[in-house]
C-alpha cells in the first residue's frame, strides 16, 4: 500500500530486495578484423542468472573464488552497474519501473563498503567532508547532527577528534570505520559490505565485523557480506550463498552449510580454509587449477570439469532445486549430492 | 578548504574540545604547507626559480617606481649610448632608456605568460577530465581534436593568426591557448582514466553524486598538480612566442615589449653598429624569465612523481 | 643441526626521525623446519627477513646483534660476499613478488636471469631448468612462453616460487607468499610449498599475519609485536600453551570454520610508534593486564623447552589465558 505515486512501499514485508534470473554478461573487446569480418561479439558472464532473496534484518554472506562474480554481483544490486538481464525488486518494486523520485529514493537507501581502506577514501577529502557528501547530494537537513551519530554509530568517538583528518592520517581500521559511517549516514536499509576486512589487521578484525552485525541487527538493515574466506563470513552471515562462476551453486542456513557442505565446490572451498589448530596439518587441495574464464562455459554443469565427482548425469545442468533440504532451506546445485554423502 | 570547521562550530559541544580541535587543525594546515614548500630544500634549482620570478614579478609590479625614464620617450641627442651612470644599460637609436624598457617590458611578459598559462590550463583540464570520465564517442572526438592540434605547426601557425588578427598580445594569449592545451589534456584524460577506476570514485556515484559532482570535486583535485606542473611550462612557452613573434615582426609595433626590442635592435642593425646592450638585455631578461619558469616546473615535477602515486 | 641463528637483532631505517624496525629478536631454525613469523602490519617481520636475506633497503643497516648462517657469521659481511650466499643458499619470495616480474620478458627468460646472475650455463640448460622448474610448482612447463600479463595472480606467483627454487636454496624465506590470493590458491600454493620442502629438504621463514597459516605449515614459530618477540616456541606448544596476552589476544580474534561458532575478541589501541624508544613491554598500552612495572621495565625470560615469554606476568598465566577469550576483558581498559 503506497502513501503517495512516488514514495517507495515501506510497508512491503517481503524481501527488501529480491532478484530473480540476474545476468551481468560483459561484451569481451574482441580484434577490429575479427568485428571487420563479422564475427560474433563473446561475452563475460560476469553474473549469469541469479535468484536471490535478502529479509531485513538479515546478513547473506556471498563467498566463491576470485573472479566469479561477487564483486558484479553487489555492485548490479545497488545500482551501481546496469543488468543485462534479469529483474530487481527493491521494497518490492521493479528497479527498471522506478519513477525518477523513486530512483532517489532508492538510491539513498542502498549503499556499500569497499574493499580497499586505503583507496576508498578520497585523499583529499577530511572525514568531515567525506561523510557530509552523501547528505548533500540528498539535500539532507540536520546535516551536522547526522553526521555526530554517524561517526559514533561507527565508534569513532568522539567525533570531534576525527573530523578533522584526512585519510592519511587515519590507520586502516579507522578509515573503514569511515567508509562505514559514510554510508550509514544516510540510514540506508540494504548494505553491500565487498570484502571490508580483508585488508586489515587481526587485531580490528573482530571489532569491525561486530560492528556490522550490531549495526544490521539495530538498524534493521538488509546486508549482502562478500567474502572468499567462510571464516569469515560465519561470523557474520546468518545465511550464505556459494558463487561460482556467476552461479549460486548452493545457499543454506551459514552454521548448516558450515557443518556439512553439500555442492563438491562448497566442500572445497571450506576445506581450502586454513584453521588456527596446529593439529590441522595443510591437507592435498581438493581442486587443482583455477576456474576457467567465464566466456564459454562447459555444456551442463559449470564445475563438472573441475569435479572430482562428476559422472554422467552432469551434462544435464542442475538448477538450484537439485538438492534441497526438507524444509528448502539448504539447497545445492548438484545431481550427487546423495551419492557423495555416502561416500 | 574553509568549511572544514564548521561542524565544530555548530554542534553543541563542549567549547575546550573545539579550541585544540581548531588550532590542531590550523598546526596541520600550517604543516601541510610545511610540506608542501619543503621541496624547495630538496631542489635548490626549484628555489631559484622561484626568486627570479618573484623579482621579475616585483620589477613588473613597481616599473613607475623602479624605471628612471618614460620608456617610450625619445632623445635623438642621446641615442645608441653605451652604458653610462645616466643610462645604466645604455640607450636605442632613438635615445629611449634601455633599462626602463627592460622594466616595463616585464609587464607585457607577465601578462601574456600567465594568462596563456591561465587559459591551457582551463581547456587542458576540463578537455582531459571530460574525455577521461565520459569516455566511448566523447573521448573519441575530443581526443581526435587533440591529435588534430598536435598536427598543426606551431610556429606558422601563430604566425598566420597574427596576421588574420590585429597583432596584439591577446592574439598571442589566444593563440598558445588554441594549440599548447592539447598537452595537457592528454596527460590529464591519462590520469582520469586511473582515477575514475579508483574506489572513492566509485563510492561517490553509490551515494548517488552527480557526474559534475564526481568529476569536479572527486577528480579535478586530483589533477590540480599536473595542470599547475603544464601551465608554468605554458609561461615559458608563451613568453618565448611572444619574443620570436616581434622578432618576426608580426608584433605590435606600439607595444614595449622585450621581443619588440630585440626587433626594433635587429632593424636598426645593432649587431652591425656594435650596440651589443640593445640586443644582450632583452635577450637576456627573456632567458631568465624562461629558465625561471622551466625550473619551477622542473623542481614541482620532481616532487610531484612520488606524491602523484600516493595523492 | 642449526642452519640459522639470529642472536638480539637490531635494525634500524635512517631517516627523520630514524625508525628502529626490530629490537633485539633471537630465534634459531633447524635444518628442514619452517619457522613461523607472525605479527601485525608495521611489527617489522618484513624489515627481519630482509635483515637476513642481506637485502635491507638502502636506509636500513643492522645496528646490533648477529646472524649466523650455517655456522657463520654473516651479519657483516660485504655486499659481494653477501650475493653470494644470497639466492645461491638462500632465497626469498618477496611480499609483493607477483607484481615484480618484468611485464616485457617471457618467463622463461626471467628464470634463465636468475640462473644465469649466479651459475655459468648455457642459455639451452637453463630453458631446461625453467620448464622442470614450473612442473615443479605445478604449472604447465609451456607456459614458459607466456608474458607475466597472461599469467593469472596465483600463477605468477608460482612463479615467483619456481625462480626462488632455482638454485636450490637451503633456505627459503617467504613473505606473505598468499596473502593477495583467495583461499583455494593459497592452498595450492602452501600445499606446493610444503610438499617441495619435504622433497629437497630445505628450510623455510614463513612471514606472514595469519596464525592459521603458521598452524597448517609451520614447527615453530616466533609472535613478534612492536619490533620485539613476544612469544616463541613450537608450534603445538604456542597454540595450545600461549602464556603471552599478545599471543592470546590474536588467538581470541582469530575465527575459523573448525568446532563450535564462538565470538571473536579484538585488541583495541594501535601498535607503538617505533621511531621512539621504548622503556618497558611495547604491548603494556593496549595490554588489559598490564601492571606498572611493564611500563617501566623490559621484561626478559628464559627459555623454558624452547617456549619463550617475554611478560612480567602481572597476572598469573593461567587467569590471563582463560580471560582473555572474553571480549570484555579486552574493552576494559580505555581505547586509543
Ligand atoms: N567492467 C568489466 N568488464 C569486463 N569484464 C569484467 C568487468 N568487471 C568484471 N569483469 C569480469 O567478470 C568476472 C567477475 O569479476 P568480479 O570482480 O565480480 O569477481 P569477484 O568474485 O569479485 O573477484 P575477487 O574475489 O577477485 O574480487 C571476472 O572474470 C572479471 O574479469
Ligand atoms: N625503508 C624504510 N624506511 C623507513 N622506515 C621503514 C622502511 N621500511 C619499513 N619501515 C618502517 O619499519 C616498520 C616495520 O616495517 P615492516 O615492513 O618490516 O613491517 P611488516 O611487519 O612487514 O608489516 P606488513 O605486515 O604491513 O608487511 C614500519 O613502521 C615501517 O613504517
Ligand atoms: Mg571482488
Ligand atoms: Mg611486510
Amino acid at each position: 500500500m503506497a502513501i503517495t505515486e512516488q514514495s517507495l512501499n515501506w510497508d512491503y514485508d517481503g524481501p527488501i530486495m529480491e532478484v530473480t534470473g540476474l545476468e551481468k554478461h560483459f561484451p569481451q573487446s574482441t580484434g577490429i578484423i575479427h568485428q571487420l569480418i563479422g564475427g560474433e561479439t563473446s561475452h563475460v558472464k560476469a553474473v549469469d542468472g541469479v535468484d536471490m532473496a535478502i529479509e531485513s534484518g538479515e546478513t547473506m554472506g556471498l563467498v566463491g573464488e576470485s573472479g566469479c562474480g561477487k564483486s558484479t554481483l553487489g555492485e548490479v544490486l545497488i545500482g551501481l552497474q546496469e543488468p543485462t538481464g534479469g529483474s530487481i525488486k527493491f521494497l518490492g518494486t521493479e528497479l527498471d519501473s522506478m519513477s525518477d523520485s523513486q530512483r532517489k529514493e532508492f538510491r539513498r537507501n542502498v549503499q556499500m563498503i569497499f574493499q580497499d581502506p586505503y583507496e576508498s577514501l578520497n585523499p583529499r577529502f577530511s572525514v568531515e567532508q567525506w561523510i557530509r557528501e552523501p547528505l548533500e547530494v540528498h539535500d539532507m537537513d540536520n546535516q551536522d547532527e547526522r553526521i555526530y551519530e554517524a561517526l559514533e554509530r561507527a565508534e569513532l568517538t568522539p567525533p570531534e577528534n576525527y573530523i578533522g583528518e584526512h585519510p592519511h592520517e587515519l590507520s586502516g581500521g579507522e578509515r573503514q570505520r569511515v567508509s562505514i559511517a559514510r554510508a550509514l549516514v544516510l540510514e540506508p536499509k540494504f548494505i553491500v559490505a565487498d570484502e571490508p576486512v580483508s585488508m586489515l589487521d587481526v587485531s580490528v578484525r573482530a571489532s569491525i565485523l561486530n560492528l556490522l552485525r550490531d549495526l544490521v541487527d539495530d538498524l534493521d538493515m538488509g546486508a549482502l557480506y562478500i567474502s572468499h574466506d567462510l571464516s569469515l563470513i560465519r561470523q557474520m552471515c546468518d545465511r550464505t550463498s556459494v558463487m561460482y562462476l556467476g552461479k549460486v551453486v548452493e545457499r543454506g542456513p551459514t552454521e548448516q552449510l558450515i557443518k556439512g557442505p553439500k555442492h563438491p565446490y562448497a566442500r572445497a572451498l571450506l576445506d581450502a580454509v586454513p584453521v588456527p589448530n596446529p593439529d590441522h596439518n595443510i591437507s592435498e587441495p581438493q581442486l587443482e587449477g583455477e576456474p576457467p574464464d567465464p566466456v564459454e562455459l562447459p555444456e551442463g554443469c559449470n564445475f563438472r570439469p573441475r569435479c572430482p565427482f562428476a559422472a554422467e548425469e552432469c551434462f544435464e545442468e542442475p538448477g538450484l532445486d537439485a538438492f534441497q533440504t526438507a524444509d528448502g532451506e539448504h539447497a545445492a546445485a548438484c545431481w550427487r549430492v546423495e551419492t557423495v554423502d555416502n561416500m | 578548504m574553509s568549511d572544514q570547521n564548521t561542524t565544530a562550530l555548530d554542534s553543541e559541544s563542549n567549547v575546550d574540545a573545539l579550541d585544540t580541535e581548531l588550532s590542531t587543525w590550523r598546526e596541520r594546515q600550517a604543516d601541510a604547507w610545511r610540506r608542501r614548500l619543503a621541496f624547495l630544500k630538496r631542489e635548490p634549482m626549484g628555489l631559484a626559480g622561484i626568486l627570479i620570478m618573484l623579482a621579475i614579478v616585483l620589477v613588473a609590479v613597481f616599473a613607475p617606481v623602479i624605471a628612471p625614464y618614460n620608456p617610450t620617450e625619445t632623445d635623438y641627442g642621446n641615442s645608441l649610448e653605451p652604458p653610462t651612470a645616466e643610462h645604466p644599460l645604455g640607450t636605442d637609436s632613438a635615445g629611449r632608456d634601455i633599462f626602463s624598457q627592460l622594466v616595463f617590458g616585464a609587464r607585457p611578459a607577465l601578462q601574456i605568460g600567465l594568462l596563456s598559462a591561465i587559459s591551457v590550463a582551463f581547456v587542458g583540464m576540463n578537455v582531459g577530465l571530460i574525455a577521461g570520465y565520459y569516455g566511448g564517442y566523447v573521448d573519441d572526438a575530443l581526443m581526435r581534436l587533440v591529435d588534430f592540434a598536435y598536427g598543426i605547426p606551431f610556429t606558422p601557425f601563430i604566425i598566420v593568426l597574427v596576421a588574420l588578427w590585429e597583432p596584439s598580445k591577446w592574439t598571442i594569449v589566444g593563440a598558445i591557448a588554441l594549440l599548447l592545451w592539447r598537452q595537457t589534456a592528454r596527460v590529464v584524460r591519462s590520469h582520469v582514466l586511473n582515477l575514475k577506476e579508483k574506489p572513492f570514485v566509485k563510492s561517490a556515484r553509490t551515494v548517488g553524486a552527480s557526474d559534475r559532482r564526481i568529476i569536479y570535486r572527486h577528480i579535478a583535485p586530483n589533477v590540480l598538480p599536473l595542470v599547475f606542473l603544464y601551465g608554468s611550462f605554458a609561461i615559458a612557452w608563451a613568453i618565448l612566442t611572444e619574443a620570436a613573434i616581434s622578432y618576426l615582426g608580426f608584433g605590435d609595433p606600439t607595444a614595449v615589449t622585450w621581443g619588440q626590442m630585440l626587433q626594433s635592435a635587429q632593424q636598426s642593425q645593432a649587431l652591425a653598429r656594435d650596440a651589443w646592450w640593445w640586443f644582450t638585455m632583452p635577450g637576456i631578461a627573456i632567458m631568465l624569465t624562461v629558465i625561471s619558469a622551466f625550473l619551477i616546473g622542473r623542481g614541482y615535477e620532481e616532487q610531484l612523481n612520488p606524491e602523484l602515486q600516493e595523492p | 643441526m642449526t642452519l640459522l641463528e639470529v642472536n638480539d637483532l637490531h635494525v634500524t631505517y635512517a631517516g627523520d626521525p630514524d625508525v628502529e624496525a626490530v629490537r633485539g629478536v633471537s630465534f634459531t631454525l633447524e635444518e628442514g623446519e619452517t619457522l613461523g613469523i607472525v605479527g601485525e602490519s608495521g611489527c617489522g617481520k618484513t624489515t627481519l627477513a630482509q635483515a637476513i636475506m642481506g637485502a635491507l633497503p638502502d636506509n636500513g643497516r643492522i645496528t646490533g646483534g648477529e646472524i649466523i648462517f650455517d655456522g657463520q657469521d654473516i651479519t657483516h659481511l660485504s655486499n659481494r660476499e653477501r650475493r653470494e650466499i644470497r639466492w645461491e643458499r638462500m632465497s626469498m619470495i618477496s611480499q609483493s613478488a607477483m607484481n615484480s616480474l618484468d611485464p616485457v620478458y617471457r618467463v622463461k627468460d626471467q628464470i634463465k636471469e636468475a640462473i644465469q646472475e649466479h651459475r655459468d650455463v648455457s642459455d639451452a640448460k637453463s630453458y631446461e631448468r625453467a620448464r622442470e622448474l614450473m612442473e615443479l610448482v605445478g604449472l604447465d612447463p609451456d607456459r614458459v612462453e607466456d608474458y607475466p600479463h597472461q599469467l593469472s595472480g596465483g600463477m605468477r606467483q608460482r612463479v615467483i616460487i619456481a625462480m626462488s627454487l632455482a638454485l636450490d636454496p637451503d633456505l627459503i624465506i617467504a613473505d606473505e607468499p598468499t596473502t593477495a590470493l583467495d583461499v583455494i590458491i593459497q592452498e595450492q600454493i602452501l600445499y606446493r610449498i610444503k610438499e617441495l620442502q619435504r622433497e629437497l629438504g630445505n628450510s623455510m621463514v614463513m612471514v606472514t599475519h595469519d596464525i592459521s597459516v603458521v598452524a597448517e605449515t609451520c614447527d615453530s614459530m616466533v609472535v613478534m609485536y612492536g619490533g620485539e618477540l613476544m612469544e616463541s616456541g613450537n608450534v603445538d606448544e604456542i597454540f595450545n600453551n600461549a602464556h603471552h596476552p599478545y599471543t592470546l589476544g590474536l588467538q581470541n580474534a582469530f575465527p575459523s570454520v573448525e568446532g563450535e561458532k564462538r565470538d571473536l575478541t579484538s585488541i583495541p589501541g594501535s601498535p607503538p610508534d617505533l621511531s621512539e624508544p621504548l622503556e618497558g613491554c611495547p604491548f603494556a598500552s593496549r595490554c588489559p593486564f598490564a601492571a606498572p612495572e611493564c611500563e617501566e621495565t623490559v621484561p626478559v625470560q628464559e627459555p623454558v623447552d624452547g617456549h619463550r615469554v617475554r611478560c612480567h606476568e602481572p597476572v598469573p598465566f593461567e587467569q590471563i589465558r582463560d580471560r582473555s577469550g572474553e571480549d570484555e576483558t579486552w574493552l576494559s581498559q580505555n581505547k586509543v
